[in-house]
């Protein structure tokens, strides 16, 4: 393969074009940006989506082509595949694959390139239906699009999440829509109903706070990615994921309740494990592998 | 590994360094902050807030969104939905006759390095180190 047509499936790949050469598969450090996606995605119609968190140190290269065996699989963060390949320089692009190539868009982005095996106890996945099911719009009613309404593309919705969530203080409140209808999940039988009652469990999106509440939603949720606990044990839930579930919001520094939370739920042990390397959170479906 | 700041880059390489358009994973930082704090574990280093790459004022991140999407939807109604979508078909055709144009002049040959085991090897390397 030449350097240009790395270039080519490379860009391609960052413009979700879903060509058939294409060896890249893509992974965010962003859970907004994942949910945000697998909503898209079911908005859409599409059928059985899920979220899948990956211990990026256990994934290991298959004998390919272009490829030998049992090495680490490489991770290239978007933009500095975009930098080094300088993908914007190929004269082929159009002015709106221009507009999708902005670095701006990749900043959340990792990359790995070619085909993985992954070993079972690094690999978790969760279905959206179970998310929705343990309270994610209960946390985070901003992901909801209320009856009659369209969503707006991906970037564009994901920007206006960020300042819906993390309102700056040259924003004025009255420039910032986010839905006030929240979901309801009826009878665990994976069928959505939006209802229109339901209170945020932050005051308003300028609120700095952590309730028990939200630690224990986003418990439920950071659950469904645990491994198979043992006989007679409850799902622990992974303390990374639940980190960056609590995370979608402007938090205090050194909350006395979530301080308390950490230190009685989780050994220090739960913590070395993650901050050794990032983990990274699937953004692709299997027509970007 | 001789300093500090060699085991701490070992054990958090890049770990801390994130875009100023990503407040959701600063935010997250912050949470494995005071989790460091409550476990008693070292205290990871401070985030390196990256505002752009290279040298483009028009290649910024968190500017640029506040430039071109100051008023970003979080949805829109059916008749914007309706026109967005009539707009994007027209950019799509447009890109389309952009690309064969440039397929007929010639201008879309691909350079012939070859892209190796060993040079995806090193491109790894660049990247990486």
């Amino acid at each position: 393969m030449s350097v240009g047509e790395m270039v080519v499936m490379a860009g391609n790949h960052l413009l979700w074009k879903d060509r058939n050469p294409d060896e890249f598969m893509s992974w965010s450090t962003s859970m907004l940006f994942v949910i945000e996606h697998v909503l898209g995605r079911s908005r859409k119609g599409q059928m059985g989506c899920h979220i899948c968190v990956i211990d990026s140190r256990e994934l290991t290269t298959v004998a390919t082509s272009t490829s030998t065996a049992g090495r680490p699989t490489s991770f290239y963060p978007g933009l500095e595949l975009w930098k080094n390949l300088n993908i914007i320089d190929w004269k082929g692009w159009g002015n709106q694959d221009l507009v999708g190539l902005h670095p701006r868009k990749f900043t959340h982005e990792v990359l790995s390139h070619g085909v993985s095996r992954c070993a079972s106890s690094a690999f978790r996945h969760v279905t959206l239906e179970k998310l929705l099911s343990k309270g994610l719009f209960e946390m985070y009613p901003e992901f909801v699009i209320p009856d009659g309404k369209k969503s707006t593309g991906l970037y564009e919705r994901c920007v206006a999440l960020r300042q819906a969530l993390f309102p700056r203080e040259d924003q004025s409140s009255q420039d910032l829509e986010f839905a006030s209808s929240s979901f309801v999940n009826s009878s665990g039988n994976g069928d959505l109903e939006w209802g229109t009652n339901v209170v945020p469990l932050s005051s308003g999106a300028n609120s700095l706070s952590i309730s028990q509440r939200e630690m224990e939603l986003a418990t439920e949720m950071a659950s469904c990615f645990a491994n198979r606990p043992a006989r007679g044990c409850a799902a622990k839930a992974p303390l990374h994921i639940f980190l960056m579930f609590l995370g979608l919001r402007p938090r205090p520094r050194g909350e006395p309740i979530f301080i308390r939370w950490i230190s009685e739920h989780y050994y220090r042990k739960s913590l070395l494990a993650h901050i050794t390397d990032f983990t990274f959170v699937d953004i692709g479906d299997s027509s970007r592998s | 590994m001789e300093t500090a700041q060699d085991l701490e880059e070992f054990l958090f390489p890049a770990f801390t360094h994130v875009a100023d358009n990503l407040p959701e994973v600063s935010q997250y930082l912050d949470l494995v902050r005071d989790s460091c704090t409550a476990l008693g574990v070292q205290m990871i280093p401070d985030n390196v807030v990256e505002h752009g790459i290279g040298t483009e004022p028009r290649h910024r991140f968190q500017a640029e969104d506040d430039r071109l999407m100051l008023k970003a939807r979080l949805y829109k109604t059916e008749s914007e939905y309706d026109d967005d979508k009539r707009k994007g078909k027209h950019e799509k055709n447009n890109t389309k006759s952009k690309r064969r144009k440039l397929d007929i002049d010639g201008k879309l040959e691909a350079p012939t390095q070859d892209l190796s085991l060993p040079v995806v090897d090193e491109l790894a390397e660049r990247m990486m180190g």
